[in-house]
């Protein structure tokens, strides 16, 4: 069943990301985001409450429709968060480094109640210093996202959660590509996913495990 | 007659669990948002209690295996490393 799972998720061959940067101590998170032309997967350990250590795996497909890839470890803080009776705010970093010399940085933040949420992510590679920074374009890459998300129902934990989520992005791996996505968000205890389908008809999924 | 030994059995193990009972503690947690939030936490006691987590009425409710209880500054260092904010906790004893 791992192995199937595992399959499935390099089928999927993943997109960036919506799990939380920093989880909980001795957590575990696996997770990937998947599109047509570019994707993200995630393993992550969150080591003390407030730091966790990752690898990321980034494809996409350049401008000559050819596959290129870079993977990174990456260093993550929760630098706040702001815990109140029915919601929660965050504030997380990242810095990373990988593969011909490939610096990443990451910045997000985030809020939620039971029925609402907003979450914003600025995520970049920076790879100038190779010379052969070209493969990634101009050599400096990044993705912004921002994401507002509405619970339709309200159920207690250990429920199937439900969310409609509408995303932006804009992606220089893409070419500056903007896009629009509404998302289903469906989770059910440590098991997330995500089904969207954009105004650029491209599908896109999203999935992610806590353990 | 073996109908008669495992009914027997069952209430030597009933009477046992009766009178033991368990301790109890009523945790109200700040943060609490999602079923992210409670499998975190549960992961956090697993070792001391069996956990239940209540979005609506914003509890972690712990109920203590034998031998295994948590002091109130244990239980807040918990869920701080859960990433929770502790407001209060209430003890209780569970009779079975």
């Amino acid at each position: 069943m791992k192995t199937l799972l595992l399959f499935g998720l390099l089928i999927f061959a993943p997109q960036v990301l919506i799990a939380h940067m920093v989880t909980y101590k001795d957590g575990y998170t696996i997770a990937s985001m998947a599109g047509p032309d570019f994707g993200l997967f995630k393993g992550a350990y969150t080591f003390h409450p407030r730091f966790a250590a990752s690898f990321e795996h980034y494809r996409w497909l350049d401008t000559n429709e050819q596959q290129k890839q870079r993977g990174v470890f990456q260093l993550n803080s929760r630098l706040k968060r702001w815990n109140a009776p029915d919601s929660q705010g965050n504030i997380y970093a990242g810095v990373g480094y990988g593969e011909d010399e490939t610096f990443a940085y990451q910045v997000e933040a985030d809020w939620e109640d039971r029925q609402y949420y907003v979450w914003g992510s600025f995520r970049g590679l920076d790879s100038d210093a190779k010379a052969n920074a070209g493969e990634l374009g101009s050599g400096n890459q990044s993705i912004k996202k921002l994401r507002a998300g509405l619970a339709p129902y309200v159920v207690n934990a250990d429920a199937l959660h439900t969310w409609l989520i509408l995303e932006y992005e804009n992606n220089s791996f893409m070419s500056d590509r903007e896009s629009l996505t509404p998302f289903i968000r469906l989770f059910y205890k440590n098991f997330l996913t995500e089904l969207g389908y954009g105004f650029d008809n491209q599908f896109r999924f999203n999935f992610m495990i806590h353990m | 007659m073996k109908i008669l030994i495992i009914s027997l059995f069952l209430s030597a193990a009933s009477f046992a669990w009766a009178g033991s009972g368990h301790d109890m503690a009523t945790v109200n947690v700040n943060g609490m948002v999602c079923d992210m939030c409670a499998q975190g936490i549960k992961k956090q006691f697993k070792e001391n209690a069996m956990t239940e987590v209540d979005l609506d009425k914003k509890t972690v409710t712990l109920h203590f295996k034998d031998g295994k209880t948590l002091d109130d500054q244990q239980i807040k260092e918990k869920l701080k490393d859960a990433g929770y904010d502790v407001t209060a906790i209430q003890r209780s004893k569970m009779e079975g």
